[in-house]
C-alpha cells in the first residue's frame, strides 16, 4: 500500500500539479489575445464606456462561481483532476460523467488514489472526443448537424437531463439520506429562488443554491458514516 | 453577421489563438494520460482496468459532446468559428459564453443576433469570455491544493472511508443541484431525467443480481439513451 501512495505522490501528482499550475496561467494570457488583437492589430478601439457597463454585472455573476467550482470539484477529481477539468471546460455535462465512467468501467473508487487515475484517463479521453467532434462540426458548418433527422436532433435535447438523472442513480447506494436531503435543498432552494423569495438580498445568491445541497450531501454522508464507524466500534467491544 | 465582422471573427490571429489554446489542452491532456498510465503499473492498476475506462469514457463522451456540437451553432453565428471552437473546447460551456455575448449586446441596448454583433460588441464579448476564464484557470492554482488538505482533514477527522465518502456526496449534491430544475419544469425533460435515473437502478440491480459486468461500464450508456428516449417521446 505504501509503495502505491508513493508512486501517485511522489511519480505522479508533483509533476502533474506543476505543469498544470504553468498551462493554465498561460492560457489565460491567451484567451486575451482576441480583444488586445482587436484592438491593436485590425484597429477596433473598445468602446471603453460599454465595456465597463457590461463588465460589472458579468463580474458580480461570475465571481462568486470562481470559489464554488473548486470546492465543488476538487473533492471529486483532486488536484490535477481538476486543473485538467478547469482547463478544458464542460464540466457537469461531460467531464464528471467521463470521469464516472471511467471509475465504473475499472472499478475503481472515487476519492481514492486509483481512482484519481482513472479520472484523469476519462478526462483525457473526453478532450480527444470532444475535440474531435467539434472539429467536424466547425469544418463542416451546420451541414453536418442538419443532415441528422430531425427526430434525432429534438430528442438529443433529452440527453443531458436523462443523463443527470443516471448519475444521481449511480451514487445512489449506501448514500440515501445524503441523496434525499441534497434533492430536497436543491428543489426548494431552486424554487424560491426563481420566485425571486432573495431578491431582497443585495446581491446575487446562485452560488448559495448550488453549494447550500453539495454542503448539507457532504455533512449528511459524513454524520451517516461516523454513526457507522461508531456502531462498529461497540459491535467490536461487545 | 456584417462582413466587417466577419472578417475580424475569422481573422487568422483569432484562428492563431484558437489552434495555440487547444494545443495546451491537447499537451496537458496527453502530459497527464501518459503519467497516469506509466504510474498505474506501479499503484497495482492492471492493463484491462485502463482499457475499460478508456472505452467507456469516451463512449460516454460521445453523446454530451453532440448536443455541445448542436449548441455550438447558435455561438457560431455570432461569433465566428475560431472563438467559438476555442471557448467549447477549452474551459467554456454553452450557456457562458451565450452569455457572455448577451452582456456584450445588452450594454449597447440590443438582443444577441447575429446581425447585432458590431465589431465593438466582439471585442466585449471576447473580453468578458477572457475575464470569465480567471476563477478557473488562476484560482485553482492556488486554491485547489488548499481545498484538498482541507477535505483530507474532515475525512480523517470523520474516521475510515471518510475522503471517498466527502467525494461521493459531493458528487451527489451537484447533481442535485443539476436536477432540480428539470424536477420543477414538470415536462418532457423531467421524464427523461426521471427515466434515466430509474433505468440505472434497475440496470445496476440486473448487474448486481445477474452478474453481468459489462453493465458496469455500459449501463450508464445505456440509462442516458433509455432516459432521452422517454423524452422524446413524450414531448
Amino acid at each position: 500500500m505504501n509503495n502505491q501512495n508513493n508512486a501517485y505522490k511522489e511519480k505522479f501528482e508533483p509533476k502533474a500539479v506543476l505543469v498544470g499550475n504553468i498551462i493554465l496561467p498561460l492560457s489565460q494570457l491567451i484567451f486575451f489575445v482576441p480583444f488586445l488583437a482587436l484592438w491593436f492589430v485590425y484597429d477596433v478601439q473598445p468602446d471603453w464606456p460599454m465595456l465597463v457597463k457590461a463588465l460589472v454585472p458579468w463580474l458580480v455573476l461570475n465571481i462568486p462561481w470562481w470559489i464554488s467550482y473548486p470546492i465543488s470539484y476538487v473533492p471529486i477529481l483532486g488536484v490535477p483532476g481538476t486543473l485538467l477539468c478547469f482547463l478544458s471546460g464542460n464540466i457537469a455535462n461531460m467531464r464528471i460523467p467521463a470521469v464516472i465512467a471511467a471509475q465504473k468501467a475499472s472499478k475503481t473508487e472515487m476519492g481514492t488514489e486509483k481512482g484519481s487515475i482513472m479520472a484523469i484517463i476519462g478526462l483525457a479521453m473526453s478532450v480527444y472526443v470532444n475535440l474531435i467532434i467539434l472539429a467536424l462540426g466547425v469544418f463542416t458548418g451546420d451541414a453536418l448537424l442538419s443532415a441528422l433527422p430531425p427526430s434525432i436532433s429534438s430528442a438529443l435535447n433529452y440527453l443531458l437531463p436523462a443523463l443527470f438523472g443516471c448519475i444521481l442513480a449511480m451514487f445512489l447506494k449506501g448514500n440515501v439520506p445524503a441523496a434525499i436531503v441534497s434533492v430536497a435543498s436543491a428543489v426548494i432552494l431552486t424554487l424560491l429562488y426563481n420566485k425571486g423569495t432573495f431578491a431582497f438580498i443585495p446581491m446575487d445568491v446562485s452560488i448559495f443554491v448550488m453549494l447550500i445541497p453539495i454542503i448539507l450531501a457532504v455533512a449528511t454522508a459524513i454524520t451517516v458514516q461516523r454513526a457507522k464507524n461508531a456502531k462498529e466500534n461497540d459491535d467490536e467491544a461487545v | 453577421m456584417s462582413q466587417e465582422v466577419r472578417e475580424l471573427a475569422y481573422s487568422p490571429i483569432l484562428w492563431a489563438v484558437t489552434i495555440t489554446a487547444i494545443s495546451l489542452v491537447l499537451i496537458l491532456a496527453t502530459f497527464y494520460l501518459v503519467k497516469a498510465v506509466k504510474v498505474s503499473k506501479e499503484m497495482g492498476i492492471t492493463q484491462k482496468q485502463l482499457k475499460d475506462a478508456a472505452k467507456t469514457s469516451a463512449i460516454a463522451s460521445i453523446g454530451p459532446t453532440i448536443v455541445i456540437c448542436v449548441g455550438m451553432i447558435s455561438l457560431l453565428v455570432m461569433v465566428g468559428a475560431p472563438t467559438a471552437w476555442m471557448r467549447l473546447s477549452v474551459i467554456g460551456d454553452i450557456t457562458q459564453e451565450l452569455m457572455a455575448v448577451g452582456f456584450a449586446t445588452d450594454a449597447y441596448g440590443l438582443t444577441a443576433t447575429a446581425e447585432s454583433i458590431t465589431p465593438e460588441i466582439l471585442q466585449i464579448a471576447v473580453f468578458l469570455m477572457a475575464i470569465a476564464c480567471i476563477g478557473y484557470l488562476t484560482i485553482p492554482v492556488f486554491l485547489a491544493g488548499k481545498i484538498e488538505v482541507f477535505v483530507k482533514k474532515l475525512g480523517s477527522k470523520g474516521g475510515a472511508g471518510t475522503t471517498g465518502i466527502i467525494a461521493i456526496a459531493a458528487v451527489i449534491g451537484c447533481y442535485a443541484y443539476v436536477d432540480a430544475p428539470y424536477l420543477i419544469a414538470l415536462n418532457a425533460g423531467t421524464v427523461a431525467m426521471i427515466v434515466g435515473f430509474l433505468a440505472m437502478l434497475i440496470l445496476q440491480s440486473i448487474q448486481v443480481k445477474f452478474k453481468q459486468e459489462w453493465l458496469n461500464a455500459w449501463g450508464m450508456i445505456i440509462a442516458m439513451f433509455v432516459g432521452m428516449g422517454a423524452g422524446a417521446v413524450v414531448a
